[in-house]
């Protein structure tokens, strides 16, 4: 099947490996669960006749999974791959190589003991039209790519990229650790808390029941004596330290299986990512397929220099996907020299962003202000607590309305759009100019009051929004992008993107 | 030309600057659904006037005000404020009422083109384009109210241009 001389054969036809049969099967086997369970209940303990019940569905399990493989061929031709599958209804589907926009290689936990991966090709058309090998020998799949990438359009875009593999960045266990420690999870923490409550029994009597505390507190005079209040507290403080450790370890062990040996690495055809404790992703952005970055932090994280760099890039609903992560976790300056690397402006400490109106963040509050304290006044008479709620979701709006504007910025550089946004999520979008595909100006009714709009810029995958704008200046940085990008086709986008910065500055 | 059409949000000096307005036949259209969205609001509201402890005519008094809005007023604004322009290898769609839109495409920048004639708008003798760029959210503009002869003509400059292009 895999003979290595019989690897590189065109027009042979091929089969997926047999080792994946018993995947198939494995995997399967929870689908077989419910059938398995009726049957038993059905037998009501006969024990040969249950045990031949569950030989019987394993076998007919098993036979569809082989009957499956050996319905499947795939054909490599010289200029496109065959796929045939069906067994009643008989599919071929003939992907050309220069429609395939990226080869991507999946490997599941069992797939990883076995040595075999799932292959998937994006035509980087719709979800629909990508087509799956599982599983084929790892070796094998690597050749696959290799094959396609060599003749596909992918190849063509690629001449810039300096040869050999070379390490971009690296996360070892001790940053993935640090990283787990942020990804503190607040909605464990709040679970654990209500299993907690529900299981109390576990815990000191009724610690969490407020009068408890109360009337410890009032006695505290007999019972400060005795030892048995601190005794309480100290077993109540340690089940809190004892919950928040589990909020912190399940982000832990989130960050842990997530990006085990991250790894970013120049190659021939691009950046190259690979990372995952149990499920190994393996996933490859030529240059001129990336047209957006967006650094990512929060409001912890971003004290102590943390930040995530996220890609974006062409076409591919598939595994490639259209967003890559390409640092999780990283310091300023690694992430300046990976931005560096794929010809993106790395942010500049001050970059000069614009502000939003200000006058607008205010009509705006006032507007909802209003709204909520003309309902404060009315629901007065059914009760104020209904009043003073209102109170509090009016001021809760000015606080997000207040931070939001704050956060909210704009600037544009020589070959991209740059949006600032978010308080909790914080983002910072650094988007090609050329790879913008339309440009919308809208306004409502409290924008035209201030003679703003908002500017939203649609590329592949993402939009970069540059809101309460003046309508005069969103006119010129609109006007300038599309002067830029009217003349160039669509066709030729990724060879304009994949060229060096130099060249483009020319141009 | 229309010289009011210029000022939907912005003016510009090229061609694409010159706005042209949509197929008098969408404006019929326009009055129509107005008149079924008043009629409706103004039904709920004499629904609701049945059961609300409420003298009968003031829900109804309440829902005439937006519903005259929706019958008279927004028809003609919207339809004043439709327009659109094919130059300079760029289409632009403009449109709203309290909330206003512009939008640019590329040419060079169209995946595919489609021409709709659904059967309202069949009935005034209208046909929709829409042009499809790369990507997901909000990838496509939608040009209304167009008589099917000149959004087959405009398809046609697209294509052409497309064709031309990549040639």
């Amino acid at each position: 099947m895999s003979d290595p001389a019989d690897a590189g054969a065109v027009g042979t036809p091929r089969r997926l490996s047999p080792l994946g049969i018993l995947l198939h099967s494995l995997t399967s086997a929870p689908q077989l669960i419910v059938p398995a369970l009726a049957g038993l209940w059905s037998m009501k303990g006969n024990a040969i006749g249950t045990s031949l019940f569950l030989l019987f569905l394993a076998a007919v399990s098993v036979g569809i999974a082989v009957v499956r493989w050996s319905a499947f061929r795939y054909t490599v031709e010289r200029d496109e791959i065959r796929i045939e599958q069906g067994i009643l209804h008989r599919q071929t589907r003939a992907i050309p190589f220069d429609r395939i926009v990226d080869v991507g290689i999946e490997q599941q936990a069992l797939a990883r003991i076995a040595g075999l991966a799932e292959v998937t090709f994006d035509s980087g058309g719709g979800a629909g039209e990508e087509a799956k090998l599982r599983y084929v020998p790892l070796a094998e799949a690597h050749d696959l790519r290799q094959l396609v990438r060599g003749r596909g359009s992918v190849a063509a875009s690629s001449e810039a990229a300096p040869e050999g593999p070379d390490l971009l960045f690296a996360m070892g266990p001790r940053r993935i650790v640090t990283m787990g420690f942020y990804s503190f999870s607040l909605v464990v923490f709040a679970i654990a808390l209500a299993v907690a409550r529900r299981l109390d029994f576990l815990l000191p009597d009724a610690w969490f029941d407020p009068d408890t505390w109360w009337t410890s507190v009032k006695h505290g005079g007999e019972s400060l004596g005795s030892l048995g209040l601190w005794v309480e507290v100290l077993a109540g403080l340690a089940a809190l330290a004892a919950l928040a450790a589990l909020g912190v370890l399940s982000g832990v062990i989130r960050a842990v299986t997530a990006w085990w040996d991250f790894r970013l690495e120049r190659t021939i055809k691009g950046l190259r990512v690979r990372f995952g404790l149990l499920t190994r992703r393996d996933v490859t952005v030529p240059p001129g397929r990336v047209l957006a970055a967006a650094l990512q932090t929060g409001p912890i994280r971003s004290r102590r220099g943390w930040q995530a760099l996220q890609l974006v890039s062409l076409g591919g609903n598939g595994e490639a996907g259209a967003h890559i992560t390409a640092a999780p976790f990283a310091r300023a300056d690694e992430i300046a020299a990976i931005m560096d690397e794929l010809n993106l402006v790395p942010p500049e400490r001050d970059l000069p962003f614009g502000r939003a109106s200000a006058a607008v963040a205010r009509d705006r509050f006032l507007l909802g202000a209003g709204l909520l304290g003309g309902l404060a006044v009315a629901g007065w008479w059914i009760s104020p607590l209904i009043s003073l709620a209102l109170v509090f979701m009016a001021a809760g709006h000015g606080l997000r309305t207040w931070l939001h504007w704050r956060r909210r910025g704009r600037a544009v550089s020589a070959g991209q759009i740059v949006t600032r946004a978010g308080w909790r999520r914080r983002q910072i979008l650094f988007a090609r100019k050329d790879a913008v595909q339309l440009v919308t100006l809208t306004s409502g009714p409290v924008q035209r009051r201030h003679a703003v709009a908002t500017l939203v810029f649609g590329l592949p995958s993402v939009t970069a929004a540059f809101e309460d704008i003046p309508v005069a200046e969103a006119e010129a940085i609109r006007d300038a992008v599309l002067r830029r990008i009217v003349p160039v086709d669509y066709a030729h986008l990724a060879a304009l993107l994949a060229a060096p910065r130099e060249k483009r500055a020319e141009a | 030309m229309h010289p009011q059409r210029g000022q939907a949000i912005t003016a510009r000096v090229d061609a694409i600057a010159d706005l042209l307005p949509l197929d008098p036949a969408y404006r019929s259209l326009l009055l129509a659904r107005g008149a079924i969205k008043g009629g409706l609001l103004v039904l709920l509201a004499t629904i609701g006037s049945a059961f609300l402890p409420l003298p009968w005519w003031l829900p109804i008094g309440l829902a005439l005000v937006p519903a005259v809005w929706l019958v008279l007023v927004a028809p003609i604004r919207a339809y004043r404020r439709a327009a659109y322009a094919c130059a300079d290898a760029q289409l632009r769609v403009v449109g709203g009422v309290l909330f206003r839109h512009d939008t640019i495409v590329p040419f060079g920048r169209v995946q595919h083109i489609d021409i709709d004639q659904g059967p309202v708008m069949q009935m005034f003798g209208l046909a929709a384009l829409t042009v499809h760029t790369a990507g997901e959210h909000g990838a496509s503009v939608t040009l209304p109210g167009l008589a099917p002869a000149r959004a087959e003509e405009l398809r046609q400059t697209i294509r052409a241009h497309i064709r031309q292009a990549e040639g």
